[in-house]
Parts: C-alpha cells; sequence; structure tokens
C-alpha cells in the first residue's frame, strides 16, 4: 500500500497491511485508535497509568492477531473496545482483592465554593457519579454517551442484545442523574 | 453560583427548576463536558505502542525468514541430489547398481549365453532363470 493512500485507508486494510509487514500502517492505525481507546480505558479505571497499560496492552494484542484477522467479520474498533473492557474488568476486579486503604484517594472531585461550573468540574463530578454505577452500566452509558458509539456495536462489544444495551443505558443515566442532583449544592447549581 | 432555570427554556419568559433526575439534557451537558475532555495520549504511550508494533513486525519477519531458510540444514544432500538430476535420476542409478550387483553375481558363462542370444551369435543357445539367479531351483526346493 503506498504511503500517500495509507490516511484513506479502512482500518482493516490498514491491519491487513501490518500483517504483511508494513509497520507505516500501523503508526496510522496506532494515531487512529488509540485515543478512543484510552478514554475508554481511563472512564472506566479513573487511573492514567493504568489506562495506559491497558491500551497498550490491547494494542499489542491487536498487532499479535493482524495477520489472522479475518476481514468483514468484525470492525476493529469493536474489538479493540471489547479487549479493553476485558482488561478493565480484569483490573477491577484486582483492585475489589486490594485493601481499600491502599487505593489513592482521587483528586477533590468538588469545585471550590467560588469555583464556576466549568466543563472540568462537570466533568469530574460526571466520573464521580460514573464510578458509582455498576460496571457493565458505566461500560454502557461511557460507550454510548461518551465515545458515541452506536447501540448495536455496543451490543457486539459486550456480547449482549441490542435490548439489553438499551436497557442498561437507562438504568445507569437514572442512577447517574440521582447521583448528581444529590450533589447539586456541591457544584454550585441554585435551584431556587 | 450557576443557575439553570433558563437552561431549561422554553419561550421567553418561562422558567422552570430543573429535575436532575429527569432532564436528560443536563446530564447531556455532563456527557459533553467529558467529551471535551477528553485524556489525549501521550507521545510516550504513542512511543510504546509504535515499538510494540515495530517488535512484533520483526519478530514475524525473523520467524518467516527462519521457515524459509530450514531447508538448508539438509543442503549437503540437497546439493548432491540437485548434482545427480534429481529424486528421479537417483531411482535410475539405483536400479542400475541393483543391476549391476545381478549381474556380478552371474557366473561367466550366463554372461557369455546371455550376450551371445542377445548379439544372435549363436541361435542355439537360450538362457533360463537359473542362468541369472544360481541355485534357484534349489531355492525353491528347499523350501
Amino acid at each position: 500500500m503506498p504511503l500517500d493512500a495509507l490516511p484513506d485507508a479502512s482500518d482493516e486494510a490498514l491491519l491487513v497491511a501490518f500483517g504483511n509487514g508494513n509497520t507505516d500502517a500501523a503508526r496510522v492505525l496506532t494515531g487512529r485508535l488509540t485515543p478512543r481507546a484510552l478514554g475508554y480505558s481511563t472512564r472506566l479505571l479513573r487511573d492514567r497509568a493504568e489506562a495506559e497499560d491497558v491500551v497498550q496492552e490491547a494494542m499489542l494484542r491487536l498487532w499479535k492477531i493482524a495477520p489472522d484477522w479475518r476481514q468483514g467479520e468484525a470492525k476493529i474498533s469493536t474489538w479493540l473496545y471489547r479487549v479493553v473492557s476485558n482488561l478493565c474488568t480484569d483490573r477491577l476486579r484486582r483492585r475489589r482483592n486490594v485493601s481499600i486503604d491502599a487505593i489513592a484517594e482521587p483528586e477533590d472531585e468538588r469545585p471550590g465554593a467560588e469555583e464556576q461550573l466549568t466543563q472540568a468540574a462537570r466533568m469530574k463530578a460526571l466520573d464521580a457519579a460514573l464510578a458509582q454505577l455498576p460496571e457493565r452500566q458505566r461500560q454502557a452509558v461511557v460507550l454510548r454517551h461518551i465515545e458515541g458509539v452506536s447501540n448495536p456495536e455496543i451490543a457486539a462489544i459486550m456480547e449482549i442484545s441490542t435490548e439489553a444495551v438499551e436497557s442498561l443505558t437507562a438504568r445507569g443515566k437514572r442512577a447517574l442523574a440521582q447521583a448528581l442532583a444529590g450533589k447539586r449544592a456541591e457544584l454550585g447549581y441554585s435551584n431556587g | 453560583m450557576v443557575d439553570i432555570h433558563n437552561k431549561n427554556d422554553g419561550g421567553p419568559g418561562k422558567s422552570e427548576p430543573l429535575d436532575f433526575g429527569t432532564d436528560d439534557f443536563v446530564l447531556d451537558d455532563f456527557f459533553a463536558a467529558a467529551k471535551a475532555e477528553a485524556p489525549q495520549p501521550s507521545d510516550d504511550l504513542m512511543s510504546r505502542i509504535m515499538a510494540d508494533a515495530d517488535a512484533v513486525a520483526a519478530e514475524r519477519a525473523a520467524a518467516v525468514s527462519t521457515r524459509v531458510r530450514t531447508p538448508r540444514r539438509n543442503g549437503l544432500l540437497r546439493a548432491a541430489l540437485a548434482a545427480l538430476g534429481g529424486w528421479g535420476a537417483v531411482a535410475a542409478l539405483s536400479t542400475a547398481a541393483v543391476a549391476g550387483v545381478g549381474v556380478g553375481l552371474s557366473s561367466p558363462d550366463t554372461l557369455y549365453d546371455l550376450s551371445s542370444l542377445y548379439l544372435g551369435t549363436s541361435a542355439e543357445l537360450s538362457y533360463s532363470i537359473e542362468d541369472v539367479t544360481p541355485g534357484y531351483f534349489e531355492f525353491l526346493e528347499e523350501g
């Protein structure tokens, strides 16, 4: 594949090219896939270093399966999100087995009394609320509403039905709304 | 403090309190903030991922070249075969060698009979299996 054709090539075509030894194709794929995988893993783990490790591991698995990739069976992004989900689940399970005192407290998520409700503050509040959700609900909500993945693709990633995805996201959003409502004062909203 | 009344603006003059529990658009506000603050991969992470890709590609190239080189382990045998003209030529040579052993085992008289018959120098001569395999009938009798 010529170098100037790489940016326009599909993810699949790039992976096949890498499987045939073209490392420039891997570079383009890395640029495309890493930000999405990192965003997703960071939301699930709330730990940047761990999220980066997960993405590196997921991408390494992608490089290894490149020669065996069967075109047309699944989207590469779907496959990658699934691997990232599984790796994050493993890490979250391991965390549960670690003493709660051993986990570093996240930074203070409450904006100061004078702080305006900036985007960053909202994001932190959302992150904290997301962390309270059951794992599957959190995955579905993040994929649907932050990563912008379609319901059928989420169903493929999570290996469940589209109806189950809809149910998870609906329940997740309800729980999020309740969690954020409880922090109304902390977030600097007035309701009067 | 942020007044969120106007976010649910249904028109001029209308201002109703928002319900965090039911108003999707408030959540959408938070989702939009999260999208805007999406973590960007560091150069270090990108380098680590590309280093992995390069290593996997190099490993695969090495494996392919090993597979290609494997037959060279029997290089001497292959060179001898090639010099002789391949397995077909070796089969022909083997047949000739076995025939040579057979001829060597036969007595000179037999050879004379055979060559005479072939060259037509003696029309009366003939040969039997005993001529080319001495002791054949004794072998049959002994079982």
